[in-house]
């Protein structure tokens, strides 16, 4: 087995009584791109915190580069490049002062690669932070996460306030470069088909749980969307095997489920019914399923 | 009946917001009231100026919802401005929150007056002065919410609270009482209505959007600091070392600011005793200044060195910072050294300004003070005894006292540092711990009372005494030695910066013993060890908030 750059093991998290993280574990290796996925409070930014020893893992254990980043905060972050819209950058610094600072920290600071970002981003140096739109903040930061070419990038939900040219040309550009370095990145988004297009790895999390985690392509393979058509009429959505969500209504739904096509073939069937059609289903489709499927076995609890 | 529901959504808003500083408020005043009638022979005009000042002159509590305390951080204009959205009328908005603070600071003025009066048989003036706390805390509700200028809020509060206070000194008679004329009570009046009319125009504007801080929004990182006042040193950060790059820092986001707020404060100190050469009236504001000044540079400017943020009622810290690769004893350590060396340097300059004012009170002519007493003689008899005492000591004597001051400056900034990153924590823990200074103060003036009607013999008070005493030295010493051991154990504390605290409190004692006489052993001791657990909590408090 690869060595892991993060090893997360059995994390549980409550804040007062509520869990945000239940039984949590999650492994990374080198130069591969993980995206996390889930709903707002699925507990994405809550197992990244923990990444970063922002929170102290009260269950469970946390490792990154094999150390406790709550007792070797210089040992993990002096690897770490880290970018969220809730690390507010102080607003009295320029550009320049935030870059000078941070490069103080880091003595594998590039600064030929900061210089070029700034560049493709077109940002003034001598900016005030507080003068910068949050699109060009998010910039300005991203800046200062990759210019010491960390070994790990956490980037939590980094699109949030950029705009749709920026997201695609320069996020998934510099996430990619990252990644083809030999180096981690581990983001979180609720934006499904970003997760698609730059993540090897997806994990999906639900209600502080990982409901899905695997190679991306893995785990599209694993899940179809079939329509399929009855002779009977039903009123509610028939019973199938396999099936994580059924839509639709009378004669004819549309299901997503997992397992062999076979298997379902078989269960559709035997209720009476064909398959009309069957594709790969998208990891939105994949999520909704997923997420709708724990909701109801909670409600079943 | 529309109506009644966001009012009392509102008043239980302002409930919740105000609860705990209310009863510490009445608890603080109720201690120093009697504290003053059991110390002082005029302790009944101290005490009625004690209940005074701490239910009208300090009173923020609803600014607590603007991001804080007045001079750190906090966002200007009205504190409910998150009401905005509510389908209530702006008059209504203003009217229950101005009508809730007038309302419960009147009631407890009025319930702590009535408890010292019952309790000392002392009579406090009560119905004479309702009518100026409700004038003086409209009027000050005016000066903070009505504008978002923090130039004007502070220009307004000055313009109206100095005249307030004369007339109100000017009222006050002996044996206590307080009479104001018919005129003077019209004009409260008047200050009252105006004030009214006037925040609800000024909140309607805001509400609006009209304002001028609306289209600029306050986001506050420095501490509070204005922009102005971080942007007036430009120096570029030093990339040779992380430790320079946070110094360099510690001095532009917060150092700095506070040495230029401490010069300006000694500035305007001598300047204010200059100006009462020739206007006597201001003479009675320069002394107050000054005492408040040397507690607001200690206290206000050298507050929260490790810049733990509060916004919309969370505490937290600054995630920017906690995510530096950068050790949490080095962090703490740099940002108290840091922020103690701005503060002291800003005590020296205000000890300065002092000692140069005071040489001009002379030509002052006559400051006859309460208690008819020329008062310029004292302070110029203080600042000779001063000069010669401080003058006939030795060049170690004045290094140590150097260092004293020093440690002693560097232990209250910890203190107060570690306070806010407990806050972040341990909120309720931290609230219980602030309040047993009070406590003991309540028993020890029930204890003094029993006392003198002879119903608790003197070796119970003194037992009191010494056992309090001996039970505070057992809490630090169990104190220092966890956090010792904690913080050892969770890394947020070095051997190297453990090492360090106890070399600061050796050298602290050994530079007391060098320049002042000690009484006892126990007596250096205490601060000694104090001075060691204060090193120890304030990486051990900032690891806390760091890693919540």
């Amino acid at each position: 087995m690869e060595p892991a750059v993060v090893d997360v093991s059995d994390l549980s998290r409550a804040f007062e009584h509520k869990k945000a993280l239940d039984g949590v574990s999650f492994r990374a290796t080198a130069g591969q791109v993980y995206g996390l996925v889930g709903a707002n409070g699925a507990g994405k930014t809550t197992l990244l915190k923990h990444l970063l020893g922002l929170l102290r893992a009260t269950e469970g254990l946390v490792r990154v580069f094999g150390l406790d980043p709550v007792r070797d905060p210089v040992g993990v972050l002096s690897r770490v490049g880290y970018l969220s819209e809730e690390r507010e950058l102080p607003e009295w610094m320029s550009i320049d002062e935030l870059l000078r600072y941070t490069q103080a920290y880091h003595p594998t600071w590039d600064e030929s690669y900061a210089r070029e970002l700034l560049e493709t981003f077109g940002l003034d140096p001598a900016k005030k932070i507080k003068e910068l739109s949050k699109g060009m903040r998010a910039q300005a930061g991203l800046i200062a996460a990759v210019a010491y070419r960390p070994e790990l990038l956490i980037l939590d939900e980094p699109s949030s306030g950029l705009d749709a040219v920026v997201r695609r040309d320069i996020l998934d550009a510099v996430v990619r470069a990252v990644a083809d370095d030999g180096r981690t990145v581990i983001f979180s988004s609720h934006l499904l088909d970003e997760v698609e297009r730059m993540s090897d790895h997806v994990t999906l999390m639900h209600q502080g749980r990982v409901e899905l985690s695997g190679v991306l392509d893995d785990v599209r393979g694993a899940y179809q969307r079939s329509r399929v058509r009855f002779v009977e009429h039903f009123d509610q959505p028939p019973v199938l095997d396999t099936a994580l969500a059924v839509e639709g209504g009378g004669r004819t739904w549309s299901v997503v489920h997992s397992g062999s096509l076979e298997q379902f073939r078989h269960s559709v069937t035997a209720r009476g019914g064909e398959v009309v059609e069957s594709r790969d289903a998208t990891l939105e489709e994949i999520f909704l399923a997923r997420a709708g499927r724990s909701r109801q076995q909670a409600e079943a609890a | 009946m529309r109506s009644a529901k966001p009012i009392i959504a509102m008043l239980w808003e302002n409930w919740r917001l105000t609860r705990v500083e209310a009863g510490q408020r009445l608890a603080l005043g109720l201690v120093l009231g009697a504290g003053a009638l059991i110390l002082s022979d005029s302790g009944a005009i101290i005490a009625f100026v004690i209940l005074m000042l701490v239910h009208s002159y300090i009173w923020f509590s609803i600014a607590k919802l603007n991001g804080g305390r007045l001079a750190d951080g906090y966002k200007p204009g009205f504190p409910f401005y998150f009401h905005f959205a509510r389908p209530v009328p702006t008059a209504v908005l203003v009217g229950v929150a101005m009508a809730y603070d007038v309302i419960s600071c009147v009631a407890l003025y009025v319930l702590s007056a009535a408890l010292l009066g019952f309790i000392f048989g002392q009579p406090f003036p009560i119905f004479s002065v309702v009518l100026f706390l409700v004038s003086y805390h409209l009027a000050y509700a005016w000066a903070q919410w009505s504008t978002r200028s923090r130039v004007v809020q502070w220009v307004a509060a000055f313009a109206f609270s100095v005249p307030m206070f004369f007339m109100l000194k000017n009222r006050v008679g002996t044996p206590l009482q307080v009479e104001f004329s018919f005129v003077e009570n019209m004009v409260m009046v008047l200050i009252s209505v105006a004030s009214i009319a006037l925040t609800v125009v000024g909140v309607a504007r805001q509400r609006r959007g009209d304002s001028m801080a609306v289209v600029v929004p306050q986001k506050d990182w420095s501490g509070g600091y204005p922009d102005w006042l971080v942007a007036l040193f430009q120096f570029r950060c030093p990339t040779s070392s992380s430790t320079r790059a946070q110094v360099w820092f510690e001095l532009r986001s917060s150092g700095l600011p506070v040495l230029v707020a401490g010069f300006g404060v000694a500035l305007t100190l001598f300047l204010l005793c200059v100006i009462s050469t020739s206007f006597g009236n201001f003479r009675f504001v320069s002394i107050p200044i000054a005492i408040i000044a040397v507690l607001m540079v200690l206290f206000v400017l050298g507050g929260n060195a490790f810049g733990i943020r509060r916004k919309q009622g969370r505490t937290y810290a600054s995630a920017f910072e906690s995510t530096l690769p950068c050790g949490t004893a080095k962090l703490a350590g740099l940002k108290v050294l840091v922020r103690t060396a701005c503060v002291l340097a800003a005590l020296i300059a205000l000890g300065a300004s002092l000692w140069a004012s005071i040489s001009l009170v002379g030509d002052w002519g006559q400051f006859v003070m309460n208690n008819n007493q020329d008062a310029i003689p004292l302070l110029q008899k203080v600042r000779q005894k001063f000069a010669d005492d401080f003058g006939g000591l030795t060049e170690y004597a004045h290094v140590a006292l150097t260092i004293v001051a020093f440690i002693a400056v560097a232990s209250v900034v910890s203190w107060q540092a570690a306070r806010e990153a407990l806050r972040a924590r341990y909120p309720r823990l931290l609230l219980v711990v602030q309040w047993l200074p009070t406590v003991w103060g309540l028993a020890s003036i029930t204890l003094a009372l029993a006392h003198r009607n002879g119903v608790v013999p003197m070796f119970l008070v003194r037992g009191f005494f010494t056992a309090t005493f001996w039970m505070s030295w057992a809490a630090m010493a169990i104190a220092a030695i966890y956090l010792l051991w904690s913080g050892l154990e969770q890394r947020v504390v070095t051997l190297v910066y453990a090492g360090g605290a106890l070399a600061v409190s050796v050298a602290f004692g050994a530079a007391w013993l060098a320049g002042m006489p000690a009484t006892s052993i126990v007596g250096i001791l205490w601060p000694v060890w104090l001075i060691l657990m204060l090193g120890l909590l304030a990486p051990w408090s900032l690891g806390r908030a760091r890693h919540t």
